[in-house]
């Protein structure tokens, strides 16, 4: 009722409005959900070819061959466990580092933050990098990927503003008053009320985990290192390989080829489907936090 | 050679003079002291008598050393090892050598290569297949990561002289622009062509003999588009010529007699009477132009062949509805009989059939890194896999594991394992993970109709392009490269658009040749003849 009579309140230009805004918001709803809805769709049919709304020919095997596969296992243990440690330690390092940076008694303090600020514009570069986790003795091992991306000068900005804006001076003079030293006010005091940026550097630090190939790719061997994003790529490239293979001529058994390069294909987004899922349930919990996650931001930079 | 017998007998003085020295130590204490390489290996020659390494007998080592071998997983599946092979331990069990092998797919091996170049403590010893350029092997000896095997070759490599004698290629292949050899090719024995193939059910079915030339070939086309040749019931769903756009450029230029294999991006070349000529510019291909935009004109050519995908072109020619095209479908394996092999088309500018082949060798596939601790171990390793029982191993798989011989005499086998016809009858898990020399005689007869008439054709009329056999120097790469962006670009634009109608022919053309030419075309020319000078030895 309440809204009927709303609807019928409305003038015509607001009501013009609704509807081209309502459109609009469907069309964009159907732009965004459509790939993925289409990688549901292929993942349970025969054939990549002709699925568009409904699975053509509706089959279980890409599922099947995932599943069944060892590699694909580990790779998601991997996945997490990268995800999860990574993140932990991410927060460890960030968090404190931000909130001294963010302290106007800290001494040095711009100068620290010229040489972060530096590595936005400015890498390492890759072969250096390489060079360095070799020295170390890393390479190949579940450390590299743990150490090798701690933190980003982005995140770090981003919690130093919070901090910076949230934490007024005065609260840690009142803390110091009654007797509190700098790491009990961090853990006791800036901790608990610096929970949304918590969440925010977690969900950044943990999308960028999960997604992540590239690192893995470089520094580890052992098929039983990789994460599922790598597990990902190699099963694309090696649709790639046969295909090649079989326009090279290299192969006689050309139809028997098709076929593992159809099913390939399925798993292909078989995996894909798999491997969003996780932050497919995640996404909706944390999405609060990702707008103030921005927000920080967009006051300070 | 010199400076390695004063070196020998320096380490000899040495180590007298060390025993002198310590004396009560014994000899084991003596071969422990740190001493350079060089100097502890002629100790060890000269107190213990038992050298490290046979040259030319099996096994290469006496006690077990350990060498580390970076390949490629060739497999074309995510999940299989080249690792994992069985041949590795088969080479262990020959040569004595403990093998420790790390392997990629293609992909994540370029992107880890010029790291683990770039860092000593990450480097194999061996590298094998990683798919270096030849420029890059170049760059990496003259840096000094990979080891120069000139003198190496000379003394421990048995196998690879043998082979050296016996293909007139192999040296040319082995060697790079700078005239030394920093890594060894694999020797397929079989070449890569761009050959096509006619349906005779259709030229049958309209009444035609086969055609033999470029303008009977379109008198054919002519009746192809006004009856129902594949005799479907419909008479518009022909289409008389089609291809995978790459190949399809050269399988036309064959047939006005230029032979281009490589590269498959930017700019063309042939030689005739030992002048290098650019192909784009030429009468031929202007000729090869005419016809094709009047094919494309009257519809006789599939109008999806400069855009279309494999798998497009794959339903297309299932369906029956393909008279020519690049590659052939075999009636064996799919539902498209009347597949044949012409004798490659001439036409009035060219009087010569002719199948563009690839050189029967892929260049770069085993080098050793130069920082290795034991040179000559490797050497003779890779030397080994150029002998005839290896090369077998390598490139066939391991006899009673991966194939059974069926024919003693002539070497014919029949796979054995996982069953599932990879590779012709070579064994997926082997093959193509480490260079060798595949003999001529080992290569096996086709198993069906269409495979015989191939080699047939291919027998025949297959000429390998000279590009192929090309080495460049590093500037000249550089300087290729900047010209042959450009250029090459502009080439394309005009392919298609001359065939397309986009650009008249008549008209245009001046103008394009003046254009290529200014654009560096002359140039390029140049470029490429002091490579092909090079490599033939011409003054």
């Amino acid at each position: 009722m309440e809204r009927k009579r709303k609807w019928r309140n409305q003038c015509r230009a607001d009501r013009i409005f609704d509807i081209v805004n309502g459109i609009l918001m469907v069309f964009i709803f159907a732009v965004c959900f459509y790939p993925l809805y289409y990688i549901v769709v292929v993942s349970f049919s025969k054939q990549v070819v002709g699925s568009y709304l409904v699975p053509n020919g509706f089959t279980l095997a890409g599922y099947e061959s995932i599943f069944q596969n060892k590699d694909v296992w580990s790779g998601y243990a991997n996945t997490i466990f990268y995800t999860v440690a990574g993140v932990l330690a991410s927060l460890v390092v960030t968090l404190p580092c931000a909130y001294a940076l963010s302290r106007k008694d800290c001494v040095g303090r711009n100068l620290v933050m010229g040489f972060i600020m530096v590595t936005m514009y400015i890498g390492g570069g890759l072969v250096p990098s390489y060079i360095n986790i070799s020295n170390l003795g890393l390479i190949n091992s579940r450390w590299a990927i743990i150490l090798s991306s701690l933190t980003t000068a982005y995140n770090l900005i981003l919690a130093r503003s919070f901090f910076y804006t949230t934490i007024p001076d005065d609260l840690f003079e009142a803390a110091r008053v009654d007797g509190c030293g700098n790491g009990r006010f961090f853990v006791q005091i800036v901790m608990p009320l610096s929970k949304p940026i918590t969440a925010v550097m977690a969900l950044y630090f943990g999308v960028a985990r999960w997604n992540s190939y590239f690192t893995e790719m470089i520094y580890l061997r052992d098929l039983e290192k990789y994460p599922l994003s790598l597990i990902l790529r190699r099963l694309l490239w090696s649709i790639e390989a046969l295909e090649q293979m079989i326009e090279d001529g290299l192969i006689e058994n050309v139809s028997h080829a098709m076929k593992e390069v159809e099913l390939a294909g399925i798993m292909q987004y078989c995996l894909i489907v798999v491997s969003t899922i996780p932050m497919m349930i995640i996404y909706p919990f944390m999405q609060k936090y990702f707008a103030k996650g921005v927000m920080i931001g967009a006051v300070k930079g | 050679m010199k400076n390695k017998t004063l070196k020998k007998m320096m380490a000899f003085t040495l180590a007298t003079f060390m025993a002198f020295s310590a004396v009560g130590c014994g000899n084991e204490d003596v071969t422990n002291t740190p001493a350079t390489d060089a100097t502890s290996e002629s100790v060890a020659e000269t107190v213990e008598e038992t050298p490290l390494y046979n040259v030319g007998t099996l096994p290469i080592v006496n006690e077990p050393v350990t060498i580390k071998i970076l390949t490629q997983d060739v497999t074309g599946r995510p999940f299989t090892k080249a690792a994992d092979a069985g041949i590795w331990a088969w080479l262990e069990e020959q040569t004595g050598i403990t093998i420790e092998v790390e392997s990629y797919p293609a992909e994540e091996l370029k992107t880890k290569l010029p790291l683990i170049m770039a860092s000593p403590d990450e480097m194999p010893d061996i590298f094998l297949r990683c798919d270096f350029k030849e420029t890059d092997v170049m760059n990496y000896g003259q840096n000094g990561q990979l080891l120069e095997l000139d003198s190496y070759i000379e003394e421990f490599g048995t196998n690879i002289q043998v082979c050296f004698d016996n293909l007139d290629y192999a040296y040319g292949a082995s060697v790079s622009a700078d005239g030394h050899i920093y890594a060894l090719p694999s020797f397929n024995g079989s070449k890569t062509l761009v050959s096509y193939s006619m349906n005779k059910e259709w030229l049958d079915a309209i009444g035609k003999e086969t055609p033999t030339t470029l303008e009977e070939l379109y008198e054919v086309f002519k009746v192809i588009q006004t009856s129902d040749a594949n005799g479907n019931g419909d008479a518009t769903d022909e289409i008389c010529l089609s291809g995978d756009p790459k190949t399809f450029k050269r399988m036309m230029l064959s047939t006005v007699g230029i032979n281009c294999y490589w590269p498959w991006e930017g700019c063309l070349f042939d030689a005739k009477d030992d002048k290098v000529f650019f192909v784009e510019t030429t009468d031929e291909y202007k000729y090869m132009l005419q016809w094709l935009n009047k094919c494309y004109e009257e519809g006789m050519l599939d109008n999806e062949i400069f855009t279309q995908e494999s798998a497009q072109l794959k339903a297309k020619k299932e369906a029956n509805q393909v008279f020519m095209f690049n590659g052939y479908m075999d009636p064996e394996n799919t539902p498209v009989t009347g597949g044949m092999f012409p004798v490659p088309l001439t036409s009035e500018v060219s009087d010569t059939p002719l199948i563009a082949a690839s050189a029967p060798y892929q260049v770069a596939t085993g080098a050793i890194a130069a920082n290795t601790e034991y040179p000559e171990v490797c050497v003779l390793l890779l030397d080994y896999l150029f002998s005839e029982e290896a090369s077998k191993a390598a490139y066939w798989g391991l006899e009673g594991v991966d194939y059974k011989v069926t024919d003693e005499a002539n070497f014919v086998i029949e796979g054995l394992g996982e069953k599932d016809g990879f590779i012709g009858s070579r064994n997926y898990k082997t093959a193509m993970i480490m260079p060798y020399w595949n003999r001529d005689e080992w290569i096996q007869p086709a198993t069906t109709e269409m495979g015989r008439a191939l080699n047939e054709i291919q027998g025949a009329y297959s000429q390998v392009a000279f590009q192929n056999y090309l080495h460049f120097t590093n500037e000249e790469v550089d300087q290729v490269n900047v010209i042959a962006a450009d250029l090459g670009l502009y080439l394309d634009d005009h392919y298609v658009g001359f065939i397309t109608g986009t650009y008249d022919i008549e008209k245009d053309w001046d103008e394009y040749v003046k254009k290529c030419q200014q654009m560096g075309a002359d140039e390029l020319t140049k470029i490429y003849q002091t490579a092909y000078n090079r490599y033939y030895g011409i003054e």
